[in-house]
């Protein structure tokens, strides 16, 4: 379809309207209630552009293209118009940009340098509206409203949960909450960024800087395995926000306020400063020039004492791809074979037919694709919750999503059947009958619930068999963010880097913990959390002769039974890489500088490398091997076939400790993130099921 | 020349009641459609043949609006407009208590002619005392009579009326948002297109008519073709009822043909009170723009003549105002509606409608100065074809209306510090 904008011929997409055929070549169109990924409203006005033939100025954000329709987005007429509707949002806006956070970054600001006028007309009182405490992470300051309806929007169509709505008519129009505190959901950080203006604003980073003083870097989320992308905004060396870089493959606009708020873990009190060692029962420290040697010594002291069998090498999925490389450089480099990064799991036939690596099966924008989702053991609102965004919109699409859960937990998004399963009889939800399928395509998504299964592996099977008798693809979501990378690079008991088969296969990491050996290496671990079972954990430490620590942060736990601890950098102050559930891999540089004496994982690791004469790497040499590696890998999974596995019976006494996971626990960083723990504590105070009967009276129970 | 259609049963004993209109050959073409089972396309045409004109205000071709449903099946839905909240109008409440049973089968016939199986009836709030409980003491009528529900009059046709209450806001009156409103959300105008006929109620095929627009509708589908049009004077077509209001003898509501000028309308209602004079006129509800009295002596009651004249027939609402008004106090309090009553989702209604307001505030105050007449004016301009639903120009047109017949008191006004007239 032939248009004319400003005179130049454009062919067009005939299902565009205008502002999408501007966006597309270039040619700016100011707007403030128009978002590409948000319904059009088109009530702000402030894209009027001319249109030849037409009386008055349109909206070209919802005027569709007509065959030579003539747009003239520079002509007086629209300058008029666009002028006008700049000066109805200017006389009632504080214009307290001084004050504001917003500023430098307002798009109000920016679009009022170029359509506004130098001084108002409005000489009447201005409208002032009263705040409400609606959330710890988002501030507010309602008189700076445009009214533009994005942050109600976001919540009606993309999270799901509607938080934010409008109150009154006309000018006394607001957006508000009906009970304080009450904007909680997983998502809601991403109003912040939606408003164009101060309105809503990043509480935590309020006054904190200008954003005009701000470094920018990017980032990719440690917090879960689907990988968004994040630019981190530093001020003085220092992170102090966080907010979606876009990719529209993976988290489009869009952020998870774990994501968002998550980085604050990293300033944490009880991050380790120095490498400590145990000398006479006590911690002292150790300078970092001696600590990769002293380190070294420990562990081939330890193999050559108790023997290389006797030796428990346990890394977290957190780590990135260059660390996990490292750990199991050496620790395979020098024989030893019990190396794991599953340490939330307790149950390991399944393994010998696991895939290559955990992968979701498609990509996350083909989703929507399948006529039938069935979630196993994962709750994605609290789990993955940027991953709710495309279920949502894959369930107005066409999608059924099922969900089997061991936990009754709800989703922001509509289920078509949600049932509550059992660990011991999996087999007798997993039926057809039980399950209204829809003609198509089905896939089948396996949680981490399962993963933390004492009966993963029957389950595993079961599932297996399922998906083959009704032709459906299996997808995983791992625990960690880099999970895949575990699997891929090695740090398993069974397999090589790439995933070829060992020779020798080792202790899983249920067994180095239960078989209690006298030695240990925990490299990002916090063994009060991040381990199947805590008690277990702490006798096998407590029992152990050496127990070697690489960690970010001290805990109880390491500082009572630690011979060595050696600091080592967070996400965010290294160079690192993830893959991420589809199998993109995914780099990063350091965000911020790490503090004297800590230096980063993957370079401590190749120092004791290079100790032992095995090796010595650069992260661009990492990189080439793990390429190498990843190579012809079929993430796509055609074939999952986990059914012919020889399983011990399941052992009913085994207790399950934990099989959901709190959304803001997932791992260590964000454990520690001060904002997100208030939110979770204000969200659980407000939770109507978690209530005491006395605070319940005094509500209207609107469930009966 | 007085001929009536809507108002039929006015001023009988019991009016509301089935008896009433039943006597009065009621129901009569609702029964012939059911039992002749007549093409829907044969209603649709006929109503286009009658020249019958919407009577909410913008004055649509009834039979037009109807043709654009989509001919497939599927749910379609039909609302009668029951709102009626302009200033000036007050005809639908009357027809409301008064002729209940019109409004009903005037639904009855326009869901069959588009194919609708539920039609709804929206009322406005303030109708819950009385106009609510007639209406739907009419509507258990007519279902005890079998002429709404299942299997009408055993034929195989399903229409099933709701009645259903506002909660105060004029600009659920707007089509669009009354269609939100009735889908539980907040009353907001919709924009456009697509039209309500393609995706309307629920994202259903939807005619939205006002109520006067569909009593209408029984007796001319019970005469020949050619009888409504014919109602009319010097050239225009069928009937409108005028709801007479201001500085008259006899105010109320006048079923007149179309066409009579508005010298005769005007003696029907009584005359100027006080033998005063005649000063100026909204003729069509107060978001019409004003025309001077002498002007409107010279003007016919109907469409064409009243455009002429710079303003429009709109509801029918017709304000008179004697020489001791204060064209500045009118704006001010009809700038005030108009504020008071933006629904607030366009910016230059929401604040376009509360700057004229204020600004009209301070002239009254006596704070006003030249600059702000100009102000007004421009304000006005800026607001008018810039918004989602016609509100903004309704706030917009009388602004410019009133200053453009009347700037010398506008300027008196500012300068004196009180009014010209008081
Ligand atoms: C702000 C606004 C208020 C309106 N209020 C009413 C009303 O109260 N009653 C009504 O019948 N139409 C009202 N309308 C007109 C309706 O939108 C619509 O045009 C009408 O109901 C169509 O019916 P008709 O074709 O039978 O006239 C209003 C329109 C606007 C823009
Ligand atoms: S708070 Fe912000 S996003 Fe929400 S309507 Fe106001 S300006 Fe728009
Ligand atoms: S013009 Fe006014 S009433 Fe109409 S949609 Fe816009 S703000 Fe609402
Ligand atoms: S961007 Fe088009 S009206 Fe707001």
């Amino acid at each position: 379809m032939k248009v004319f904008v400003n005179n130049k011929e454009y062919s067009a997409e005939p299902e565009d309207t205008i502002i999408e055929l501007c966006d597309k070549i270039g040619v700016h169109i100011p707007r403030f209630c128009y978002h590409k990924h948000l319904s059009v409203v088109a009530s702000c006005r402030m894209c009027l552009v001319d249109i030849e033939g037409v009386k008055h100025s349109q909206p070209a954000c919802s005027t569709p293209l007509r065959e030579d329709m003539r747009i003239s987005t520079k002509s007086e007429k629209t300058k008029v118009a666009q002028k006008s509707s700049m000066e109805f949002l200017l006389i009632n806006h504080p214009l307290d940009c001084p004050i504001c956070d917003q500023a430098g970054e307002c798009e109000l600001q920016d679009i009022s340098l170029e359509h506004g006028d130098d001084h108002s007309r409005y000489m009447q009182f201005k409208r002032v509206v009263i705040d409400k405490d609606i959330s710890p992470l988002i501030s507010t300051d309602m008189t700076r409203c445009i009214h533009c309806s994005r942050c109600v929007r976001f919540g009606e169509e993309i999270s799901n949960v509607k938080e934010l709505g409008l109150l009154n008519r006309g000018e006394d129009m607001k957006i508000d909450v009906f009970i304080e505190s009450s904007v909680s959901s997983e998502l809601s950080g991403n109003m912040i960024d939606l408003c164009p203006v101060g309105a809503l604003n990043n509480k935590p980073y309020r006054y904190t800087a200008r954003t005009w003083d701000l470094r920018q870097i990017c980032g990719i989320s440690p917090h879960d395995c689907i990988g968004s992308n994040i630019n981190y905004h530093t001020y003085n060396n220092k992170i102090v926000r966080a907010v979606p870089s876009e990719n529209p493959d993976i988290n489009q606009t869009w952020l998870s306020d774990r994501d968002r708020f998550g980085y604050e873990g990293i300033y944490s009190e009880d991050r380790v400063k120095k490498s400590q060692m145990r000398v006479d029962g006590k911690l002292v420290e150790l300078d970092f020039e001696s600590t990769p040697s002293e380190v070294n010594n420990l562990i081939n002291n330890n193999i050559k004492k108790y023997g290389k069998e006797k030796i428990g090498c346990l890394i977290s999925g957190q780590s990135t791809s260059e660390e996990l490389f490292m750990f199991q450089k050496i620790f395979k480099g020098l024989g030893v074979s019990n190396i794991d990064h599953r340490t939330k799991e307790s149950n390991f036939d399944y393994q010998k037919n696991y895939p290559l690596m955990p992968s979701l099966g498609c990509n996350l924008e083909d989703l929507d694709e399948y006529e039938n989702i069935i979630l196993i053991g994962v709750n994605i609102k609290t789990e993955y919750p940027i991953l709710s965004i495309r279920l949502n919109l894959a369930t107005k699409n066409k999608t059924r999503v099922h969900s089997f859960n061991f936990n009754s937990l709800d989703e922001n998004f509509d289920l078509h059947c949600k049932k509550i399963i059992d660990h011991s009889n999996i087999e007798s939800f997993l039926n057809v009958n039980n399950i209204e399928l829809d003609q198509g395509k089905t896939l089948i998504i396996i949680g981490p619930s399962v993963s933390r299964s004492p009966n993963q592996s029957n389950i595993l099977q079961s599932i297996s068999k399922f998906s083959s008798s009704i032709d459906a693809k299996i997808g995983f979501l791992t625990e960690s963010c880099n999970s895949t990378s575990g699997w891929l690079l090695g740090n398993v008991p069974h397999r090589e880097l790439g995933g070829n088969q060992s020779s020798i296969i080792g202790k899983n990491s249920y067994q180095m913990i239960t078989d209690k050996l006298p030695s240990y290496i925990l490299y990002n671990l916090e063994p009060e959390h991040d381990f199947f079972d805590k008690s277990l954990v702490e006798s096998a430490l407590e029992s152990s002769e050496c127990n070697i620590f690489f960690t970010s942060y001290i805990t109880p736990m390491i500082e009572k039974y630690a011979h060595i601890i050696v600091p080592i950098t967070t996400f965010a102050e290294a160079d690192g890489s993830y893959i991420n559930i589809e199998g993109t891999y995914q780099t990063f540089r350091p965000i911020v500088q790490p503090s004297k004496n800590i230096y980063e994982g993957w370079s401590i690791l190749n120092k004791i490398l290079k100790l032992n004469n095995l090796g010595d790497y650069s992260v661009a040499n990492i990189r080439d091997e793990l390429k190498k590696s990843l190579e012809g890998l079929d993430f796509n999974m055609s074939k999952t076939d986990m059914s012919n596995t020889n399983i011990s019976p399941y052992i009913e006494n085994k207790i399950l400790k934990e099989s959901y996971r709190e959304t803001n626990q997932t791992d260590l960083i964000v454990r520690r993130s001060e904002s997100l723990n208030q939110a979770t504590k204000i969200k659980n105070k407000l939770n109507y099921k978690n209530m005491n009967n006395e605070v319940k009276k005094s509500y209207i129970d609107i469930t009966k | 020349m007085i001929n009536k259609l809507c108002t039929e049963t006015f001023g009988l004993k019991n009016p509301d009641s089935l008896k009433t209109y039943l006597d009065k050959q009621g129901y009569q073409a609702w029964k012939n459609i059911i039992t002749e089972q007549t093409p829907k396309s044969k209603i649709i045409e006929k109503i286009k043949e009658s020249g019958l004109r919407g009577k909410g205000g913008a004055g649509f071709l009834t039979g037009l609006k109807w043709s654009f449903i989509p001919l497939m099946d599927g749910q379609k839905y039909l609302v009668c407009n029951s709102d009626e909240s302009e200033p000036g109008t007050c005809k639908d409440r009357d027809i409301l208590r008064y002729n209940p049973h019109s409004i009903i089968e005037g639904m009855l016939i326009a869901s069959y002619a588009i194919g609708a199986s539920v039609a709804y009836n929206y009322l406005r709030g303030e109708f819950m005392d009385e106009q609510w409980k007639v209406f739907n003491h009419a509507l258990s009528e007519a279902y005890n009579a079998k002429l709404i529900g299942k299997n009408i009059l055993s034929s195989n046709t399903t229409i099933d009326i709701h009645a259903l209450i506002g909660a105060g806001a004029y600009i659920v009156g707007e089509e669009t948002a009354m269609l939100e409103s009735i889908e539980g959300k907040r009353g907001m105008p919709r924009i456009k297109p697509p039209f309500p006929a393609i995706k309307g109620l629920y994202g259903k095929p939807t005619i939205i008519n006002n109520t006067e627009t569909l009593a209408s509708i029984p007796k001319i589908m019970l005469n020949e073709p050619g009888w409504y049009k014919s109602l009319g004077v010097n050239d225009t077509e069928g009937m409108k009822i005028f709801s007479m209001s201001g500085h008259i003898n006899n105010p109320g509501n006048f079923e007149i043909a179309l066409g009579t000028p508005f010298s005769e309308l005007l003696n029907l209602a009584g005359g100027m009170w006080n033998e005063k004079n005649i000063k100026a006129v909204i003729p069509g509800g107060s978001s019409v723009p004003v025309v001077k009295g002498d002007i409107m002596m010279q003007v016919n009651m109907d469409y064409d003549s009243i455009a002429e004249a710079g303003s429009m027939l709109g509801s029918g609402g017709v304000i008179v105002m004697d020489e001791s008004t204060c064209m500045v106090s009118v704006l001010q309090r009809i700038s005030r509606f108009y504020y008071a009553e933006s629904c607030g989702q366009c910016t230059p209604c929401r604040e376009g409608t509360g700057w004229l307001y204020k600004i009209l505030t301070n002239i009254i105050l006596g704070k006003g100065t030249q600059n702000d007449l100009h102000q007004l004016e421009r304000i006005a301009t800026q607001i008018e074809g810039h918004c989602i639903c016609a509100l903004g120009d309704a706030a917009a047109m009388p602004v410019r209306s009133f200053l453009k017949n009347f700037w010398s008191e506008f300027e008196y006004y500012v300068d004196k510090k009180e009014s010209m007239v008081s």
